[in-house]
């Protein structure tokens, strides 16, 4: 084949590999909004086109319609898409798992939880949202489940919720917004999975972008650090 | 390839009967009747429902109008059998209370959502769970405050007395926050123009307000008193302008500073729950309630903050929208 008819070819296929290379999709409920984020780890990500997701149906909806290469997502949601396999997690104070915490304004008992009403953000679809609290929490309380993590803090104020639950590094950002007298109560043995960087195929070039997102990015991203 | 094709026929009609039969139980035990009014906002919010309700319910939706019947929607709860109604806007409550009545049905459970004053519109009604559209002045200022570099103590707000009842319930919750409400009563029967100008100036004038809360209330906020009273009596004013419109935050306008409302997406996935929670107790409302909006769209004239009160850059990233 002559070089200038393998041209359009080489062209194309090049092409397809930049459009199925370097396709990112990226759920993680914060306060940041998903255009800050994602303006953010794009300007990080140079070469890899970054999606941020606000909505959970649409980041599972567009997992199945138009499949990206490589997923940021919490490690519970992660896992239901067994076709993305983990290649980094993210680390806070060194762990991948953080201590589960509930903020409450009147005192939490453990043993009353399974009566309790317990606001939480959806990072799974609702049904399963269930099984999550249970195995984090250690029983079933009625969930009250929210959208955004701003949505969590008014729960309380309304008194919808006797509790909402968090991560400990989503805590000082919650208690920082509010005036009122909360109560933290760490979950006995209660882990929440931080967030983690699946693929489906080879992501070496993505895992080492990923190490070089600064103090402000990772920080959007609920992290400190990456571990294997 | 075959084999299908040549199956024995009673083993299609078996087949048939039961997919036919497992489709129609899942339609009959998750069925939800949705009386909305057509438009954007509203097509949000019953997205948020079954994006959230997931697959195994079935939203039948019915565009209201004014025109709409009360027959007319009773032939489509007819038709829908669902296992609640969801209620948007003030004109679908109002047909979901009057079907009901002419139905003799008040075993299916409602939610309302999306309507002025949904606590009032269903106070008396049973069976019935709702959310109240109108945003808490404490989810508010929550928001203002983690922008602001200055402390919020205290907020006026400019009321008819008709209102006295919601002003009280936001006093209630802003207790909380460490923020007093000060209101200013106008009797509903006022001169407009004349009362919201002497209570604004009462406002403005006082060295302890922080910030005004301008509230979606015709009789003080249209086009004529905008121009006439609010713009002239809040030029100058150093202190945020909260409104819950958003064309009233654009920056060329120099009225609102910060403008919150409601994001009907996640309202729909509120409601969601409210279904959900009627399901757990057997498709009846076991806690009759009006909850608050949890979620809503901020939108910030960064123009006009600057020019009055330090923001805080680093937060900028919470708003949704910022207008230079």
């Amino acid at each position: 084949m002559k070089l200038h008819r393998a041209v359009p070819w080489l062209a194309a296929a090049f092409l397809a590999a930049q459009a199925s290379a370097d396709k990112i999709y990226v759920f993680f409920p914060s306060m940041a909004k998903p255009n800050v984020v994602q303006a953010a780890l794009q300007a990080k990500l140079s070469g890899h086109e970054v999606t941020v997701f606000g909505r959970l149906a649409d980041f599972t909806t567009m997992i199945k319609q138009t499949p990206p290469d490589a997923i940021l997502a919490p490690k519970a949601l992660a896992e239901q898409f067994p076709d993305f396999k983990v290649f980094l997690k993210g680390a806070r104070n060194g762990g991948a798992l953080e201590p589960a915490v509930l903020i409450s304004t009147k005192p939490v008992v453990a043993d009353a939880l399974a009566t309790a009403n317990v606001g939480v953000v959806g990072v799974l679809e609702r049904p399963a949202m269930n099984g999550y609290v249970k195995s984090v929490v250690g029983s079933q309380p009625k969930l009250k489940i929210v959208t955004k993590v701003e949505d969590l803090l008014p729960l309380l104020t309304f008194g919808s919720a006797d509790a909402i639950l968090v991560g400990e590094g989503q805590v000082d950002e919650i208690k920082g917004r509010s005036q009122a007298a909360l109560q933290t109560t760490d979950v006995a043995n209660g882990k929440i999975g931080l967030l983690v960087a699946s693929a489906k195929g080879d992501a070496s070039k993505l895992e080492a972008a990923l190490k070089t997102l600064g103090t402000a990015e990772k920080k959007m991203l609920g992290v400190d650090s990456w571990i294997k | 390839m075959d084999q299908v094709k040549h199956a024995p026929t009673w083993i299609v009609a078996v087949a048939t009967a039961f997919l036919g039969a497992a489709a129609f139980g899942q339609d009959e035990s998750k069925r939800i009747l949705v009386l909305h009014p057509a438009g954007p906002s509203f097509d949000d919010a019953k997205k948020g429902i079954q994006e959230t309700l997931g697959d195994g319910y079935d939203l039948k939706g019915l565009v209201v109008t004014k025109e709409t019947s009360v027959e007319e929607v009773q032939k489509a709860w007819k038709e829908a059998a669902p296992k609640v109604v969801v209620a948007m806007d003030n004109r679908g409550v109002a047909l979901f209370k009057d079907a009901r009545v002419k139905m003799s049905d008040s075993v299916t459970p409602g939610v309302a959502l999306m309507g002025v004053r949904i606590d009032a519109t269903i106070r008396d009604v049973q069976n019935v769970v709702g959310i109240n559209y109108e945003i808490p002045a404490v989810t508010t200022i929550v928001n203002l405050r983690s922008l602001l570099s200055n402390p919020i103590k205290k907020i006026g707000v400019v009321h008819r007395a008709s209102m006295d009842d919601m002003i009280r319930k936001n006093a209630e919750f802003c207790a909380q926050e460490n923020v007093e409400i000060v209101g200013i009563r106008v009797p509903d029967d006022a001169d407009a123009k004349s009362a919201l100008n002497d209570a604004l100036k009462e406002l403005t004038k006082r060295s302890d307000i922080d910030v005004l809360l301008v509230i979606n209330d015709n009789f003080f906020l249209n086009a004529k008193l905008v121009k006439e009273v609010w713009l002239p009596r809040l030029s100058g004013w150093k202190h945020p302008v909260v409104v819950g419109v958003e064309s009233l935050v654009k920056p060329e306008l120099k009225f609102g500073t910060f403008a919150v409302l409601p994001d009907n997406y996640a309202l729909g996935a509120q409601a969601a729950g409210l279904v959900q929670e009627i399901e757990d107790a057997g498709w009846k409302v076991e806690d009759p309630k009006v909850d608050q909006p949890l979620s809503v769209i901020k939108t910030l004239n960064l123009r006009g903050m600057k020019s009055c009160c330090g923001v805080q850059q680093d937060k900028l990233g919470e708003v949704d929208k910022v207008l230079e």
